[in-house]
C-alpha cells in the first residue's frame, strides 16, 4: 500500500472508529399472559373459555444509539401474540434535543393519547396486566408517522412535560376475516403532565381525520345513494373526508409511599361517522397499596356512549318498500352498534418476586347494562423488563 | 490475657459499632471543583432526570451504583423515597417511551469515585466510611 493508500485507510479507520463510538443500548420488555373467562357465553377483551396464551402476550426490543452532539436514533421492535409473533416496528424515529428543555422526535412515534399511552406494552411500568381496555383501545391507532416535541421545564415546585405529536399513520388490521384499512390523517396531539413529587396531573387531547374502509358500511352507504337519499352516503360512509375524531382526556395519578390511586376520563367522538359515539365515554378509578413486595389493587370503571344522531333517517317512509325499510333497519343497526353502558371492576394482585420481574394475576368482571349480561376474565402474567 | 480481652472491649467492640453505623449513611459526592450546594430536593430531582443542571449552571449527569448495591438501595430509598422496583418502573416508563433514559452505573465504589473525580459535571453517591480527598461530600444522609 503506497503512503496516499495508507493515510486515505488511516483516515477511514479513524472515521469507522468513531461512529462505532457511538453508544447503542439495548433494552427490553416482555409480558407472558395467559387468560379464560368463567364460562362458555363469556367473552371478553379477546379472551373464552378456551385457555388463551396469546392475546396479551408480548416481547419488546429498543435499540438506542446516541449519535453525539443531542442527536440519537432510537427503534423500538414488538413482537406480538395476536400478530403470530411477527415482530413490527412499534417507532423508529431520529430525536434532537435542542436543549435540556426541548426535544425533537422525526419519525414514526407513539401517540400519547391517556396516561399509560407511552408505555402501554410496558407492563412492568404499572400495576395491571394491561391498563383497562375500555379506555385503551388499542390496534393500529397507537401510533404515527411525523414529528413530535417534547419540552420539560420546573414550573415553581411542579414539572412539567408538554409533548406535542402531528403526523400521519395507516394501518391494516383483521376484522371478522375482513381486512380493513385505515388511516388515521393531519393527527393532532398534544399532552400535558404536570408532576409535583408523588402527585401527578394530565390533560390531553386528540384530533384528526380518520378513513376505516369497511366493505358492508361503504355498500350500505352506496345503497342510498341508489335510494335516492344521496346525502345520507356522508353521514355513513367512513372513509369520506368528514370523519374527524377528538380525543379528550384528564388524569390524576397519587403514587406516594405505598400508596397509589389512579383516575382518568376520557372522551371521544368521530364526527360523521355511524360506528362511533357521540360520545363516547371511558372512566375508572383504581386504587393499589404496597406490601413489601406485594400489591393488591381494585379497579373500578364505567363506559357509556350514546349514538350518532341518526334522525336523518326519519324522513324516509317506512312500510313503502321492503327494501327501503331493511336499509333503514340495517343502518339503524350500524348507529346503534356503538351504543354502551357497562360497568367493570378489576381485582389483582402484583408480586415483584424478583429485581426484574413480577407475577400478576387479575380477575376482571364486566357486566353490559344494555343486554344484562357480564363476562368475567381471570388472567395471570409475568412480566419483565431487561 | 486479661488485657487482650480488655483491648478487644474497648476497641474492637466499639469499632464494630462504628462500622454498623458508617454503612448506614451515604455521602452525595462531586468533583472537588464543584462550588454549588445542593439540598435533597435537588439531588432527588437530578436522579430521576426532571432537572440537568446544578444551581450554578454546569451540566449535571448523575452516577448510580449498580443495583445489587446496599448504598443503591439506601440511596433509592431516603432520596428518591421509592424501592428499587419502582425506580425501575419509573426509568421503564421514560425509557420506553422515548423520554429519557437511566442514569449510568458505576460497579463498585471505587469506580464511582474514580468517575465523579475525573468530571465536574458527575455527581454520585457511596459510603461515608470510603470517602476521601478526590471527592467533595456535599450532602449525608
Amino acid at each position: 500500500m503506497n503512503k496516499y493508500g495508507r493515510l486515505i485507510f488511516l483516515i477511514a479507520a479513524g472515521t469507522l472508529s468513531a461512529t462505532t463510538q457511538a453508544e447503542v443500548n439495548l433494552h427490553g420488555f416482555a409480558t407472558l399472559a395467559g387468560g379464560i373467562t368463567t364460562s362458555d357465553d363469556e367473552n371478553l377483551h379477546g379472551y373464552d373459555d378456551t385457555f388463551n396464551f396469546q392475546e396479551n402476550s408480548l416481547m419488546g426490543l429498543q435499540v438506542n444509539s446516541d449519535l453525539g452532539e443531542g442527536l440519537s436514533a432510537t427503534a423500538q421492535i414488538v413482537a406480538r401474540g395476536t400478530d403470530q409473533w411477527n415482530a413490527k416496528f412499534e417507532w423508529a424515529y431520529l430525536s434532537y434535543e435542542a436543549n435540556d428543555n426541548i426535544k425533537f422526535l422525526f419519525g414514526r412515534q407513539r401517540i400519547p393519547y391517556y396516561t399509560y399511552s407511552d408505555y402501554l406494552d410496558v407492563s412492568y411500568a404499572y400495576h395491571w396486566i394491561t391498563p383497562p381496555e375500555d379506555v385503551y383501545i388499542s390496534g393500529g391507532f397507537d401510533s404515527t408517522n411525523g414529528v413530535g416535541a417534547i419540552f420539560t421545564n420546573q414550573l415553581g415546585p411542579f414539572n412539567s412535560t408538554l409533548h406535542f405529536v402531528y403526523g400521519r399513520t395507516t394501518d391494516e388490521n383483521d376484522l371478522d376475516g375482513e381486512t380493513v384499512h385505515t388511516d388515521m390523517q393531519n393527527q393532532f396531539t398534544t399532552a400535558w403532565n404536570m408532576n409535583w413529587e408523588w402527585l401527578s396531573f394530565r390533560l390531553g387531547y386528540t384530533q384528526a381525520d380518520v378513513s376505516v374502509d369497511i366493505a358492508a358500511i361503504e355498500q350500505l352507504a352506496a345503497a342510498w345513494g341508489l335510494a335516492g337519499y344521496p346525502d345520507f352516503t356522508t353521514k355513513i360512509s367512513t372513509i369520506d373526508d368528514d370523519n374527524s375524531a377528538s380525543y379528550v382526556n384528564a388524569g390524576m395519578t397519587i403514587d406516594r409511599n405505598n400508596l397509589l390511586i389512579v383516575t382518568e376520563y376520557s372522551e371521544y367522538t368521530v364526527e360523521g361517522s355511524p360506528l362511533a359515539g357521540d360520545p363516547s365515554k371511558s372512566y375508572y378509578a383504581s386504587v393499589g397499596y404496597r406490601f413489601n413486595n406485594i400489591m393488591p389493587h381494585f379497579t373500578v370503571g364505567v363506559s357509556e356512549a350514546t349514538p350518532a344522531d341518526y334522525r336523518f333517517l326519519n324522513v324516509v317512509p317506512s312500510g313503502v318498500a321492503p327494501a327501503l325499510d331493511a336499509l333503514t333497519a340495517g343502518t339503524t343497526a350500524v348507529f346503534e352498534s356503538s351504543r354502551t353502558d357497562s360497568e367493570y371492576y378489576i381485582l389483582g394482585l402484583r408480586w415483584d418476586f424478583h429485581a426484574s420481574a413480577a407475577f400478576k394475576v387479575e380477575y376482571q368482571s364486566k357486566e353490559n347494562k344494555l343486554t344484562k349480561h357480564t363476562d368475567n376474565l381471570l388472567r395471570f402474567a409475568i412480566v419483565t423488563v431487561f | 490475657m486479661m488485657l487482650f480481652k480488655t483491648i478487644c472491649q474497648f476497641f474492637v467492640l466499639p469499632m464494630v459499632f462504628f462500622t454498623y453505623l458508617a454503612t448506614a449513611e451515604i455521602a452525595v459526592i462531586v468533583h472537588p471543583s464543584n462550588g454549588d450546594t445542593l439540598d435533597k430536593s435537588t439531588i432527588n430531582k437530578i436522579f430521576l432526570g426532571k432537572i440537568k443542571s446544578f444551581p450554578g449552571g454546569n451540566s449535571a449527569v448523575p452516577i448510580n451504583l449498580n443495583e445489587d448495591s446496599e448504598t443503591r438501595s439506601a440511596f433509592d430509598k431516603n432520596v428518591l423515597n421509592k424501592s428499587s422496583t419502582q425506580v425501575k418502573a419509573y426509568w421503564s416508563k421514560l425509557m420506553f417511551s422515548g423520554k429519557g433514559t437511566p442514569p449510568k452505573q458505576a460497579t463498585n465504589d471505587a469506580e464511582m469515585k474514580s468517575l465523579v473525580a475525573g468530571n465536574p459535571t458527575h455527581i454520585g453517591y457511596i459510603d461515608t466510611a470510603q470517602v476521601d480527598g478526590s471527592v467533595k461530600v456535599i450532602l449525608t444522609f
